[in-house]
């Protein structure tokens, strides 16, 4: 399907890279009017169907590697391309349009609108594209086994099947890349690993690369490749900031 | 549905979902809106509603002639059947009216007696006459008949009927004066007739003849500048008449002109009050600072409620950023975060806006009610006035307005700092 919203770049992208981030430096606010610097790549790629895991302490700048990946975050300098659009040229708007399009997100909590319902939740991206493919939000939740809480307000789920709708919100406009965030962090061991279980096998179902930070080496390993952001990242050590995550 | 139509639809769908999920201090926020507009509406709507319907009970008449004083209290004490009346005028002054050429009718109008609160005014035969007064004159309800010319019966009004009990043939005594002071007079009279409501003060005044009530035991009348006391069955002689006012229909408003030089400018003997919704109208114009005050008062109410909305949304935008940030992270744009805050501000002003009708309604009942019960007039809850139409739009674009600080914080907060923040 890969629903692209309207004027959004059209995602091309030539040879086997889908994540292609060269001499990419970025920063964040740091109150009250100064910036410090938390990302300075030389290059970073991930290939298309890769599933990369990024292992680093807290604050090595995993999560802004991510944002930038996903469009949430600019780059100062620097160039990112994903799925063969190049980020750093797009404005906010455009970044929107192709997140929507193309990108799939997964975070470590909070992963759901608690006011709208499971199936709800799922079918955001579509509707922000302006499709309503309900058929396919029910699939999903079918396939993470949650038909029975497909109505149910998602407030009302556990932190398990929240993390669960989650992973089918986040595949369900078929995205080429899907960027996970701790999903597991905050899950006991048995729901991390049916967690993990789904997000790699729906990820393979709907043919989409996966870009996951965590700090867990045990997740890490089951995944085809681990980049350690120390190794990275030259805004090194703690150098990206405490609260940069 | 389009890609636009989905978007603006999952905005208002997150709009509500919102509201509802902060339903108790949605409630009071909408509670307070529609109080602020139902005061607007009721202030404007009601202050004109009223004007209208008190310079339009005139019934019939053009002029009323009373003792030397006051105009308004002659047409309050007249029109309305309220406040005291000024004095009275001898009977000749009636007569005279009667057959100046200037006048088309000439009613007299004698009162200081009530039954049951109600007032009780002696007059002629010809307030209930469609050839003096057209469609001013009263109508009896079907099987009833005007008073006889001396007898000792009357014609009630619709709301003394029903409220006092006075059917056909249903006898009362009359009291001398109003309230506790009043004094019963022992002659009885017989209700020969009803009236059909007529929304006007008419409704709530029982009619008895003029020579009746003069002859009533205990009346002392002074028409010859003398006290005279009416003898039981004996006709009074007309020099002793006296009349506390003389309704007047004119020819044409040349003579309200004539009659005013002559009477109110050239005179010094009697007032007229001419025309007569002039007068109640001063009243109006006079009071004006009473109105200005109310409006200022239900403008001061919708500030506040527009507060409360702006209020109300910004102080969950910090507990919210993650929301946003979410919403943002799976593809919505700034604008569609601004549109859901702005969304709920629309939300809210617009059932404010319909609570604010509902508050208009009852506030219309409640004064309408009080004045049909105080002065018989009848307010039209139908009555179109702009600000019925206008009120509610003010309403939602003024709760629109209050949501544009918020949807701008909101369109302004950075989704990645959101992110990482919680």
């Amino acid at each position: 399907m890969r629903p692209v919203g309207a004027g959004s770049p059209a995602p091309q992208f030539p040879g086997d890279v889908i994540v292609e981030m060269r001499g990419v430096r970025a920063s964040r606010p740091r109150p009250p009017d100064g910036r410090r610097p938390v990302l300075d790549l030389p290059l970073f790629q991930v290939q298309r169907g890769e599933r990369v895991a990024v292992l680093g302490p807290s604050g090595c700048g995993k999560t802004t590697l991510l944002h930038v990946v996903a469009g949430l975050l600019g780059v100062d300098t620097g160039s990112v391309r994903v799925a063969g659009c190049e980020l750093s040229g797009l404005t906010e708007a455009a970044r929107d349009r192709f997140r929507a399009s193309a990108i799939g997100v997964v975070f470590q909590s909070f992963n759901l609108l608690p006011t709208l319902t499971a199936e709800e939740n799922v079918l955001l991206p579509l509707r922000l594209c302006g499709h309503r493919d309900s058929a396919r939000a029910r699939h999903l939740l079918k396939r993470v086994g949650l038909t029975q809480e497909a109505r149910a307000p998602s407030s009302h789920l556990s932190a398990g099947q929240q993390q669960r709708v989650a992973v089918a919100r986040a595949v369900v406009h078929e995205p080429m890349l899907v960027v996970a965030d701790e999903p597991t962090g905050n899950l006991d061991r048995a729901s991390a690993r049916a967690v993990t279980d789904l997000l790699l096998e729906v990820c393979e179902e709907a043919g989409a690369s996966l870009l996951l930070v965590t700090h867990d080496r045990d997740l890490a390993a089951r995944l085809d490749r681990t980049v350690m952001m120390a190794d990275i990242n030259r805004v090194g050590g703690s150098g990206a900031g405490e609260n940069a995550s | 549905m389009t890609g636009r139509g989905d978007r603006i639809a999952l905005m208002a769908t997150l709009a509500w979902r919102s509201l509802r999920r902060r339903a108790l201090s949605s409630a009071v926020t909408v509670i307070a809106v529609g109080v602020a507009s139902g005061l607007v509406l009721a202030v404007w709507s009601i202050q004109d509603q009223a004007r209208r319907a008190f310079t339009a009970t005139p019934g019939g008449f053009d002029a009323v002639l009373g003792a030397r004083g006051s105009q308004l209290q002659l047409v309050l004490n007249t029109v309305f059947h309220l406040d005291t009346s000024p004095g009275n005028i001898p009977w000749t002054m009636y007569e005279r009216m009667r057959n100046d050429p200037r006048v088309a009718a000439a009613i007299p109008y004698a009162v200081g007696d009530s039954y049951a609160s109600y007032r009780i005014v002696g007059t002629s035969s010809e307030l209930f006459s469609r050839a003096s007064l057209g469609d001013g004159a009263l109508v009896i309800e079907p099987g009833g008949r005007v008073f006889g010319p001396a007898a000792r019966e009357a014609v009630v009004g619709s709301m003394v009927a029903r409220r006092a009990s006075l059917g056909l043939g249903t006898t009362f005594e009359p009291r001398h004066g109003f309230g506790a002071d009043a004094t019963q007079h022992h002659e009885s009279f017989s209700v020969v007739g009803v009236l059909k409501a007529t929304g006007r003060p008419a409704d709530r005044v029982i009619w008895v003849p003029v020579d009746a009530m003069l002859a009533l035991e205990g009346h002392v009348i002074r028409g010859a500048g003398v006290e005279y006391v009416p003898r039981p069955g004996a006709a009074i002689p007309i020099e002793h008449k006296e009349l506390s006012a003389v309704m007047l229909r004119l020819c044409d408003p040349n003579a309200g002109f004539s009659l005013d030089d002559e009477i109110n400018r050239r005179g010094r003997t009697a007032t007229l009050a001419w025309p007569i919704g002039t007068s109640v109208a001063e009243v109006f114009q006079k009071l004006g600072w009473l109105g200005e005050i109310l409006r200022v008062v239900a403008l001061l109410t919708v500030l506040v409620a527009v507060a409360s909305v702006l209020a109300g949304i910004h102080n969950t935008l910090e507990a919210r950023s993650r929301e946003f940030a979410l919403l943002r992270s799976v593809g919505a744009s700034r604008g569609i975060v601004s549109g859901v805050v702005a969304g709920e501000a629309f939300l809210l002003g617009s059932f404010g806006a319909v609570v604010g009708v509902a508050v208009y309604a009852a506030i219309f009942a409640v004064s309408a009610a009080a004045v049909h019960a105080r002065a018989g007039v009848i307010l039209d809850p139908f009555a179109y006035h702009p600000v019925l139409l206008l009120g509610p739009v003010i309403t939602v674009l003024a709760a629109l307005l209050a949501g544009v600080v918020p949807a701008v914080a909101a369109y302004r907060s950075d989704v990645s700092t959101a992110l990482t923040r919680s």
